[in-house]
């Protein structure tokens, strides 16, 4: 087995220890929980379209893919200096982006994957085995492995780049990508959110009573509200191409000249 | 085995570092480590102040109380940091993040994490692998390294069961595997019992006797003693003695402000007492009540008394079973040394 290889197996290794095994399944299976309660308690009122689209905007892409890339992310090199066990990797004759790119590789993986399963999910539990292919999902799928590349890369450069990334990575989650893309005007070119949605590009109604929904699923639709701009497919995926070269070139060359020392000895 | 390792050529226009008191002149040897005037802060904190030394092949000790630099030095060597000002050099190059040196340098850390989930095997594997080996080579690499640390009966368990001193021998293998020819360890004999520091202390006397340059830091001094005659002692941040303790013993002696004590097993003690206290060099003489053949003699010029010393012999006819100076311990001159600054 080659030498990247070996580095990705215990990457992925890693990468599925029990606890965050544990955050990835809830974050798999929370959404199509969700949608298949929807669509058992709502019974002949329910709309899988709105149900849908409102849930994989609101729970896949804004949750899911979102909150996984910040913990994998930041976690390729924050981990390692939590557990101290950065020292072995930083006195290693394999040059440093090597071995940085061999774990992001796996942690991309890992997001991609979990994001796509439980779009897929959310869609089977939506639609049903029967009316599966009438779902949205193969643009959703496409607009999640795109996204998961973007948020990688940048929360990479996070955790490569900053002390407590997992922090920054939250807040840049929870606070500029979600609410960015609500805003007027311009401001909503300035989140990654917004190309990644631009990629699934369908309308969303905001009916909650056409939806089916309670209260609860006002809520949720606030979340699902599509983007102010109309940002073309190309251009899309152009900017988030982009936006992951530069990040990703940039967290491999931080990586390669910063110093690093372990959480404690730094404190 | 290994092969012998060739001593590296240092580039011509690094000049030494100067001496400092207290070193013998050693024949020419390549440095393998060299600092010059090195210092590294951490914000506001010195870690280390201007220091400079050369490190060849053998065996050096690396000593000093908590906070003296030592972890900062070593961070240096194995290229985790780079200094704030001066070169640190290995194999006459930089360290930091240099595939060429750290090719050829190991490091067995003083911290005990792991990847926990992982074998012993699956650990040192790993790291081979991010040596850059793969393969049948690979393979061979692991399990010599892991035979020679005494692992290979329980390398196939996981790093989490281990004790201490297993967890050790484990980090001792993933520092040899790819046959350094500098080696850094640091605390290697942190956790193990004693048969295990004898099989350590072993290895290290072998790795340092194939020319390899090892250096250790560690506090367990009589060991550390039986182990090299060469130390860098370190104390907050600087350099504060370096060269074999016979070196640091006769520079402590030309102090003549120190006192020796020298301990003499007599037949007649008390008589030889009155005859040493003659001696221009001798300064005191003490009896132990619990041991009568004990006599323990005070001097500030040692040279002089053990000149003086046959002579008074003779002239008593005293049967001397035998001298021992407990202050030419390593443990005694570093608490001089370390009190004096």
């Amino acid at each position: 087995m080659t030498t990247d290889l070996l580095l990705m197996r215990s990457a992925l290794r890693e990468a599925l220890r029990p606890r965050r095994l544990l955050i990835a399944a809830i974050l798999t299976l929370l959404p199509p929980a969700i949608g298949l309660a929807w669509r058992l308690l709502s019974g002949a009122e329910f709309e899988p379209d709105n149900v849908y689209d409102s849930l994989v905007v609101g729970l896949v892409f804004s949750f899911t893919l979102t909150i996984l890339s910040v913990v994998y992310g930041t976690g390729v090199v924050a981990q390692e200096l939590e557990q101290r066990t950065i020292v072995y990797l930083l006195t290693r004759p394999l040059p440093r982006w090597r071995i940085l790119l061999a774990k992001f590789l796996v942690s991309l993986g890992v997001v991609a994957g979990v994001s796509v399963l439980s779009a897929l999910l959310l869609a089977l539990a939506v639609y049903g085995p029967a009316d599966f292919a009438r779902s949205g999902v193969r643009q959703d799928l496409v607009a999640l492995l795109w996204g998961a590349l973007a948020y990688g890369s940048v929360f990479l450069l996070l955790g490569a780049a900053v002390a407590r990334p997992l922090t920054w990575g939250l807040l840049l989650v929870f606070g500029w990508e979600t609410w960015v893309p609500k805003l007027p005007g311009a401001f909503a070119r300035m989140s990654i959110m917004s190309y990644v949605r631009a990629l699934a590009a369908r309308e969303v109604t905001a009916d909650p009573e056409s939806a089916g929904a309670s209260g609860g699923g006002n809520i949720l639709l606030a979340f699902a509200r599509p983007p102010q701009l109309e940002i073309p497919a190309g251009t899309a995926l152009g900017i988030l191409l982009g936006i992951s070269a530069f990040a990703l070139l940039l967290a491999l060359l931080v990586f390669s000249n910063r110093q690093y020392l372990p959480r404690e000895d730094a404190e | 085995m290994a092969e012998t390792p060739t001593a590296p050529a240092v580039p011509s226009h690094i000049p030494p570092p100067p001496p400092m008191p207290g070193e013998e002149s050693r024949a020419a040897v390549a440095p393998l480590i060299s600092f010059q005037h090195v210092s590294r802060w951490y914000g506001q904190i010195i870690g280390l102040n201007d220091v400079s030394c050369e490190v060849g092949p053998g065996l050096t000790a690396l000593l000093g109380p908590n906070g003296a630099g030592k972890s900062t030095f070593i961070r240096l060597v194995t290229g985790q940091l780079r200094p704030t000002t001066g070169r640190a050099l290995v194999l006459g190059e930089s360290p930091f993040a240099n595939a060429r040196v750290l090719g050829r340098l190991g490091y067995c850390p003083e911290i005990d994490n792991f990847y926990e989930e992982m074998t012993g095997r699956e650990f040192v594997t790993q790291l081979a692998a991010m040596s850059g080996f793969s393969g049948r080579d690979l393979k061979e690499r692991v399990d010599r390294s892991i035979e020679r640390v005494g692992m290979s009966d329980r390398c196939d368990r996981k790093v989490g069961g281990y004790s201490k001193g297993m967890r050790q021998r484990i980090k001792v293998a993933q520092a040899i595997l790819h046959d350094p020819q500098v080696l850094v360890l640091d605390e290697p004999l942190n956790g193990l019992d004693p048969v295990g520091r004898l099989e350590m202390t072993a290895l290290m006397s072998a790795l340092a006797r194939e020319g390899r340059c090892v250096l250790v830091s560690s506090h367990i001094l009589y060991e550390v003693e039986q182990l090299t005659d060469n130390i860098l002692l370190m104390q907050r941040g600087r350099l504060l003695a370096r060269g074999s303790v016979r070196d640091i013993r006769d520079l402590m002696d030309r102090d003549t402000q120190t006192p020796r004590h020298i301990v003499l097993r007599v037949d007649r003690p008390r008589a030889m007492a009155a005859d040493l206290l003659g001696v221009p060099s001798v300064m005191g003489v003490r009896f132990d009540p619990q041991d009568p053949g004990r006599l323990e003699v005070e001097t500030r010029d040692p040279r002089a008394f053990f000149a003086a010393l046959p002579d008074v012999v003779l002239a008593g006819d005293y049967g001397v079973e035998s001298v021992d100076s407990p202050d030419d311990h390593l443990e005694s001159i570093l608490r001089n040394l370390l009190n004096r600054k």
